[in-house]
C-alpha cells in the first residue's frame, strides 16, 4: 500500500460518487489491458467472477478440478448444475460441457485442449500470465493478493455476450433506460433476470487503478504444504504461532505423486522456513 | 464525507490490513447497541443481508416467502436464489405504502416459511401485527437505519432484519449491508453462510467509513425529519398530490425518502419529465410493482391493486439531509406548477 493508493481512495471518498461511476470504469478498462483481454467486469469478490462465469456459460454439466475447485463446484450447485469431479492431469470428464481450470495455490495449472467452454479460476494467480485460455476469468483482490482491495474480484473475457450478461447479473439483473413505453413510464427500469448485488463499488475501484500502476511480479499468497496429517499440522503451527488451515481437496486423487495430496494451507507472508520447523519438530 | 471520516479510512489503509477484522467487530458491535439486539453480522449489501436472513430461518426448496411487491427487486431475488417462491402481497394504498397485514394474512399456507415487512422509506411496517401471524418475520430494514415505531426500534423485532448501506441510503458507504437478530442460532448460521458458498463478507475500510458516518447518523435523521415535515406543510396546499403516512409517523422514520403518490396516475410521467426537463431536479421511482418485472410477472404472477396502483402513480421527490430550504421550495414550485 503506497500513499498514492491511499489518495486515490480518499479522492473516490471526496467525490461523493461512491457507486457505479466512473473510477470502476476506469478500473475495467485498465484491468482489462493488463490481462490482454476484451473486457473486464469487476464484481464483490473473486468467488462472485466465480459464480457468474459459471451462470454466463450456463452448462448443466461442469467439470470442476478436485484440488482447488470448492468455490467453482459450490457455484455450479448453487446454479443447479451438476458437478463432475475431475483430476488433472487426467483427461477431463467427456460428457462436461464446460470445463474449470483452478491456477491453484499459486501454480499454472495446464488448460486441456477441449471443444467446450473453460473457465479460468486466476483468483490465485494474478502475474502469472494466465488467463487467456478459455473464455472467461475469474480475478480476485482480496487482502493478501497481489492486488489487494479488501474483497473485490473481476471477470475477464473476449466474448461480449458473456461479457454482458456477467454486468446485468452482477446488479439486479436491472436494464436501465425506457420500458414498456405504452406503460407511460419514463426513467424506469426492468428486471429480466434473478440477479444478485455483486458490483464493486468507487473506492475499491480507484484503490484498484492505483496498484495496478504499480504492480510488479507475482508472488504466491498462498502457501500449500503436503502433510500427512492435517489435523496435526495445523495444530503444531498453531502452536509455533503461524496461522494455518487444513486443506482436504473435493476428492480423493488417484493420480497424485505423494500417496497423500492432504495440504496445510498458510496466511500470507507465513515464513516457510518457520513452518518446516514447527512441522518437523 | 469529512475529514474525520477520510482519517478513519487512511489510517486503516495504511495499517494494510484490509480484510474483516477489528473494525468489522466493532462496527457490528455498534450498530447491535444501537438497535437493542445481541447480534449483527456486518455483510457485502442489503441483497447480501437478505439472503443470508432468509437462510438463517431455513428457506429453501419447496417453501413460500411472502413479500410486499412495492419494494426493490433484491426482497424477492433472494428467496428465489434460496430455491424458495416469492408470494407477493399487497401494500395498503397511497396513504401508507407498506404492505397490507390482512393480504399477508390471507397468502399464508402450510408452505410459508417466512414474511418479509419492508419498512419503505424509513417509515416501519406494522411489525406488531406482522409478527403475530406465525411464520418467521424478516424485516428488510434497507431503507430504516434509525427508525421506530410504537416504541420498538425499526430492524429489532422480527427473527432477523437486513440494513443496507449502499451508495444513496441513510448512512452509506458505497456498497455495504447488515443482518442483525436477538437470535444465537440465526447469528451463528449467517456467519457461517457469509464464507459459505458466496463470499458475502464486507472489508475494514468500509467496517472504518461506516463507524465514522455512524455518529453523525441520529443528527442526519432529525434534519431529514425536519425537512420531511416541512414538505407536507408545503405540499398540503398542492392540488392532486396524496402525501402518504401521518405526522405522528414521520417524528420516528429514517425519512430515507421524500414519497409523494399523484391523484391521477397519468401525470407520472410527465411531471417526472417536466420536472427534470425544466427545472433540472431529478425524482425517482420507488418502486415498479417487482410482480411486474419481466423476470417475475409470469412465474409468479399477482394481482395487486394498490401495489399496481402505487407503482403507476409515486414519485419520489428530493430529499437529503443537507437540503436546504431555498432547494425544497423549488421542489414545491416546479411539482406545482407541473401538475
Amino acid at each position: 500500500m503506497r500513499e498514492s493508493d491511499v489518495e486515490a481512495v480518499l479522492d473516490a471518498l471526496r467525490s461523493g460518487w461512491l457507486t457505479m461511476g466512473p473510477r470502476i470504469q476506469a478500473f475495467e478498462a485498465q484491468f482489462a489491458a493488463h490481462v490482454g483481454a476484451a473486457h473486464a467486469v469487476a464484481v464483490s469478490s473473486g468467488t462472485a467472477a466465480v459464480h457468474l462465469a459459471v451462470r454466463a456459460v450456463a452448462a448443466s454439466r461442469v467439470a470442476v478440478p478436485a484440488l482447488g475447485g470448492d468455490a467453482a463446484a459450490a457455484a455450479v450447485r448453487a446454479f443447479g448444475g451438476e458437478v463432475l469431479l475431475w483430476d488433472p492431469p487426467a483427461d477431463p470428464p467427456p460428457d462436461a460441457e464446460a470445463l474449470v481450470v483452478a491456477h491453484a495455490f499459486g501454480t499454472r495449472a495446464q488448460v486441456p485442449a477441449v471443444e467446450v467452454p473453460v473457465v479460468e479460476d486466476c483468483r490465485a494467480a494474478l502475474g502469472l500470465g494466465v488467463g487467456r485460455a478459455g473464455v472467461a476469468a475469474c480475478w480476485s483482490f482480496a487482502d493478501g493478493r497481489p492486488l489487494a482491495m479488501g474483497e473485490g474480484g473481476c471477470l475477464t473475457t473476449d466474448d461480449e455476450a458473456i461479457a454482458a450478461r456477467v454486468r446485468l447479473l452482477r446488479q439486479h439483473a436491472m436494464t436501465s433506460g425506457t420500458w414498456d413505453r405504452h406503460r407511460g413510464h419514463s426513467d424506469s427500469y426492468d428486471v429480466v433476470d434473478i440477479g444478485f448485488n455483486f458490483r464493486l463499488d468507487e473506492p475499491r475501484a480507484a484503490l484498484g487503478s492505483s496498484q495496478l500502476a504499480h504492480l510488479t511480479e507475482a508472488r504466491s499468497t498462498v502457501e500449500a504444504i503436503r502433510v500427512d496429517d492435517v489435523d496435526a499440522a495445523v495444530e503444531a503451527l498453531r502452536e509455533a504461532g503461524i496461522g494455518a488451515r487444513g486443506y482436504t481437496p473435493l476428492a480423493p486423487l488417484p493420480h497424485a505423486a505423494e500417496a497423500a495430496a492432504r495440504l496445510v494451507l498458510l496466511e500470507p507472508g507465513a515464513d516457510r522456513e518457520a513452518v518446516a520447523r514447527a512441522l518437523c519438530a | 464525507m469529512e475529514e474525520e471520516d477520510l482519517e478513519a479510512v487512511a489510517a486503516v489503509l495504511r495499517s494494510g490490513r484490509l480484510r474483516a477484522g477489528e473494525q468489522v467487530a466493532l462496527f457490528e458491535r455498534e450498530f447491535a447497541a444501537h438497535l437493542g439486539v445481541a447480534h449483527a453480522v456486518a455483510v457485502s449489501s442489503g441483497t447480501s443481508a437478505l439472503q443470508l436472513a432468509y437462510q438463517a430461518v431455513g428457506v429453501g426448496p419447496g417453501d413460500e416467502v411472502i413479500v410486499p411487491s412495492i419494494t426493490f427487486a433484491a426482497s424477492a431475488a433472494t428467496v428465489v436464489h434460496l430455491g424458495g417462491t416469492p408470494v407477493f402481497a399487497d401494500v395498503c394504498g397511497p396513504h401508507d405504502i407498506g404492505v397490507s397485514v390482512d393480504d399477508v394474512a390471507a397468502r399464508i399456507t402450510p408452505r410459508t416459511k417466512a414474511i418479509c415487512a419492508v419498512h419503505y422509506g424509513g417509515y416501519p411496517a406494522d411489525v406488531a401485527r406482522l409478527g403475530e401471524l406465525g411464520p418467521a418475520l424478516i424485516e428488510d430494514a434497507a431503507h430504516s437505519p434509525d427508525a421506530s415505531r410504537g416504541g420498538r426500534m425499526a430492524g429489532a423485532c422480527g427473527a432477523a432484519s437486513c440494513f443496507s448501506f449502499f451508495s444513496n441510503k441513510v448512512l452509506a458507504v458505497g456498497e455495504g449491508g447488515l443482518l442483525a437478530t436477538d437470535d444465537d442460532d440465526v447469528a451463528e448460521r449467517a456467519r457461517g453462510e457469509r464464507s459459505g458458498a458466496y463470499n458475502l463478507r464486507t472489508d475494514e475500510p468500509r467496517a472504518a467509513l461506516l463507524r465514522s458516518r455512524m455518529a453523525r447518523m441520529a443528527d442526519d435523521v432529525a434534519a431529514r425529519r425536519a425537512l420531511t415535515a416541512r414538505y407536507r406543510s408545503l405540499l398540503a396546499d398542492v392540488p392532486g398530490v396524496i402525501v402518504p403516512y401521518t405526522d405522528a409517523e414521520v417524528a420516528t422514520s429514517s425519512c430515507y425518502v421524500m414519497p409523494i403518490v399523484l391523484s391521477d396516475a397519468a401525470r407520472q410521467a410527465p411531471v417526472r419529465a417536466q420536472l427534470r426537463e425544466r427545472h433540472g431536479i431529478q425524482t425517482s421511482l420507488l418502486y415498479p410493482a417487482v410482480h411486474e418485472f419481466t423476470a417475475y410477472r409470469e412465474r409468479f404472477a399477482a394481482s395487486l391493486p394498490q401495489a399496481e396502483r402505487v407503482a403507476r402513480s409515486q414519485v419520489t421527490l428530493p430529499l437529503f439531509g443537507f437540503m436546504t430550504h431555498e432547494q425544497q421550495d423549488r421542489v414545491v414550485a416546479a411539482l406545482a406548477e407541473a401538475l
